[in-house]
């Protein structure tokens, strides 16, 4: 995209942002109710303690806090924490037992009923089991985390790994290619696609399902903050962390999609020259 | 120098043996390659030429009979043995560049040798000014250079070729071939080409395998003999050409 196209696209976001948030300010404004308060009180609340019931706000106003205040030490750092944690053992999972099963056409017919059994029980009905046999810590919720997200991963991998081209796998065979490095050299990168793809999902899943997590069992986080403020009728710190968690989900998105251009570029690349 | 390189003795091979779609692809065929030859197979659309040709590679084992290279029986893929497919973008690896495509099957050797060798099979195919690039950013014909390439690179002692320009336009076929003839007439390596385009198999070959339709048999093995250096004007407007030309045509549509 040229220069003056990015300016563009970035002058309509902002406006379009601008007139969103007016809106929001004039209607809550106009409204008066309680579990609404307008834009103006709830900003605020990202950068200033309101004393009284206020949470630790995210944000501080002094540059020898870097900006950052308390809330982000003690709520967002954790909660971020365990969803990485439980991100990362889903894709560790799912990449190495889909990779398993993708290879093995045996493995997956008996694997496969198992899968969507187990795939059907809504995560969040799980979390009080996770949390009798993991107990109150991290764990249960890093567990919840990985356990809801794992699915899109395992099945996309083994999915991308079982459709590995047929001539590829002889060309490896031709060339004895140790299995070692066919797994790493073709089947990984052959099936990278489908692999990122799954991940992509799961990133957004395991934001919410960070969320669930510390609805029980949790003492900090951005999860055990929302239902305390809910609990206590603290609406507008209750609205700034909605404010934050879209914001996160945003900057997971870029992140996600600056990853993707960087291990895909061949394929996007390639899928517009011919199919592959 | 004439002595056997690849020996096919009485090979027959059923697809689903015993099953309803139970498939007969190759009756009985036998023939030899001598070392240093062009042998090419040459018969109609699906008269089991890829299933000869991958038993040959060893990628499959036969039903009946037995291939040996060397005076080996082969077992699995052997050593010295490197292969370039028909479908070009369906071998190279996309998410690969040029060179390291070539590189691929020659992670046992160390990085200087490696490199080495894919610049010379680069330069051999005449792609030395492309190895930065993707295989997808190329024409067809220098995708199938590159796979030419890779297959060099690995200092094969036979190279077989299954349909290797089926899949291009004819200008760059012609280039393909000759540029064939040059590295045979450089290095002399065992060359095994399959193809279903008669022109192709005399102008390429010291000996064309006539195929029947599947299930398949040795029509004739006819002994091409004309001389080298070739050239697409002169060779292929030569008397003997079309002599050989009319045979082969006249075997395969009986």
């Amino acid at each position: 995209m040229s220069m003056s196209g990015r300016l563009w696209r970035a002058v309509t976001a902002l406006g379009s942002l601008t007139v969103v948030v007016i809106g929001w300010q004039l209607l809550t404004a106009w409204s008066e109710s309680y579990f609404f308060p307008p834009p103006s009180e709830v900003f605020p609340h990202l950068w200033s303690g309101n004393g009284g019931i206020a949470e630790p706000p995210y944000l501080s106003p002094s540059p020898s806090d870097l900006f950052l205040g308390a809330g982000f030490y003690e709520d967002l750092v954790p909660s971020m924490w365990r969803m990485l944690r439980g991100y990362a053992m889903a894709a560790a999972v799912g990449i190495g037992v889909g990779t398993a099963l993708g290879l093995s056409r045996a493995a997956r017919q008996y694997t496969d009923w198992i899968i969507n059994f187990v795939r059907a029980i809504p995560p969040p009905a799980l979390l009080g089991v996770w949390i009798v046999v993991f107990g109150l810590g991290d764990g249960p919720k890093i567990y919840l985390i990985a356990f809801a997200v794992v699915w899109p991963i395992l099945l996309n991998t083994i999915d991308g790994v079982a459709s590995v081209d047929e001539q590829r796998k002889q060309v490896a065979a031709v060339f004895k290619i140790p299995f070692r490095r066919q797994l790493t050299g073709l089947y990984l990168p052959s099936a990278s696609p489908k692999i990122i793809s799954g991940m992509r999902i799961s990133l957004g899943f395991a934001l919410i399902m960070m969320i669930i997590s510390e609805f029980a069992g949790a003492t900090n986080g951005l999860g055990f903050r929302l239902k305390e403020d809910l609990s206590f009728f603290n609406f507008p710190d209750l609205w700034a962390t909605m404010i934050l968690l879209s914001a996160i989900g945003l900057l997971l998105n870029g992140l996600m999609f600056w990853a993707e251009a960087r291990i895909l570029g061949w394929h996007r690349k390639a899928s517009e020259v011919s199919n592959l | 120098m004439n002595s056997t390189a690849l020996s096919v003795d009485s090979v027959g091979h059923v697809y689903g043996q015993g099953t309803a779609e139970q498939f007969h692809a190759i009756g009985e065929v036998s023939f030899e390659v001598d070392r240093g030859e062009v042998v090419c197979i040459v018969g109609p659309s699906g008269c089991g030429k890829s299933t000869l040709m991958r038993i040959m590679a060893g990628l499959m084992r036969p039903s009946n009979g037995m291939v040996s290279l060397d005076g080996h029986p082969i077992e699995g893929v052997p050593a010295d043995l490197a292969m370039v497919f028909q479908d070009y973008s369906r071998s190279l690896f996309p998410w690969l560049r040029v060179r390291p495509n070539v590189e691929y099957p020659l992670r046992h050797l160390a990085k200087a040798e490696r490199a080495q060798r894919a610049t010379d099979a680069l330069a051999d195919v005449g792609l030395s000014a492309h190895d930065r690039k993707y295989p997808w950013e190329l024409s067809g014909g220098m995708q199938q250079r590159v796979a030419l390439a890779r297959a060099l690179a690995v200092q094969p002692r036979i190279l077989l070729m299954d349909e290797p320009f089926a899949s291009v336009d004819a200008q760059t076929r012609s280039d393909l071939e000759d540029l064939v003839l040059e590295i045979h007439a450089e290095t002399g390596i065992t060359i095994v080409l399959v193809t279903h385009d008669i022109d192709e198999s005399v102008y390429l070959a010291d000996k064309v395998i006539a195929l029947s339709a599947q299930p398949s048999t040795v029509l004739e093995t006819i002994e091409v003999d004309l001389p080298r250096p070739r050239n697409q004007l002169d060779t292929k407007e030569s008397s003997n050409f079309l002599h050989y030309r009319h045979h082969a045509y006249e075997l395969l549509h009986r």
